[in-house]
């Protein structure tokens, strides 16, 4: 729930990948795969 | 109920009322959105309102077939231009003043929910920040 808000925070240009806790990047990458926004992933090893 | 209206066609002679097998097409705009318009005109009397459509699906302007209406206040006499009617129905000024002030009520409740959903997620947004860097900070110590 809360990787939901972070990729839709992150979708909507409020927050960026970068500001994601360590601990949620995993899963707000995978949010954002499946949002089809995985240009909005900036960290290489998450894409 | 007083609006400022602009008529496309019509054959209706300035101050009388329509005869039931007339209609009147008027195009204004309005506060109100297409639901209550169409609530408003809808229940005042139906044996008055004919047809109700809207022109397009935009929220402005509306299309109303009347007939039983007294037209008021010709500004510049039959045929395009703009008029003033008055619809001669009971209380519906009251009504549609009620519909408006809830309007602004509801909007005025809109903001502030959204100001509350947005302090909400930041709320949230915070706090997993916190709880993530203590986390991350207890797997170092250990």
């Amino acid at each position: 729930m809360v990787a939901l808000l972070w990729a839709n925070k992150i979708i909507a240009l409020d927050k960026t990948f970068n500001d994601v806790p360590a601990g949620l990047k995993k899963q707000v990458a995978k949010e954002l795969k499946l949002a089809g926004c995985e240009d909005l992933i900036t960290e290489e090893q998450y894409k | 109920m007083t609006e400022k209206i602009t008529f496309g066609t019509t054959n209706v002679t300035p101050k009388r009322i329509l005869e039931n097998s007339e209609s009147l097409t008027i195009t204004f705009t309005s506060d109100l959105t297409y639901e209550q318009i169409k609530a408003l005109l809808s229940n005042i009397d139906n044996t008055n309102v004919i047809t109700y459509t809207r022109e397009s699906d935009g929220q402005v302007p509306y299309t109303h077939n009347y007939t039983g209406y007294t037209i008021l206040q010709p500004t510049i006499g039959v045929g395009e231009g703009e008029y003033t009617i008055t619809l001669n129905q009971p209380n519906l000024q009251q009504k549609y003043e009620e519909l408006r002030a809830e309007n602004e009520h509801l909007k005025a409740d809109k903001v502030a929910l959204e100001q509350r959903v947005a302090l909400t997620e930041g709320c949230i947004l915070e706090l997993s920040e916190v709880i993530y860097a203590t986390e991350t900070a207890k797997e170092g110590g250990e």
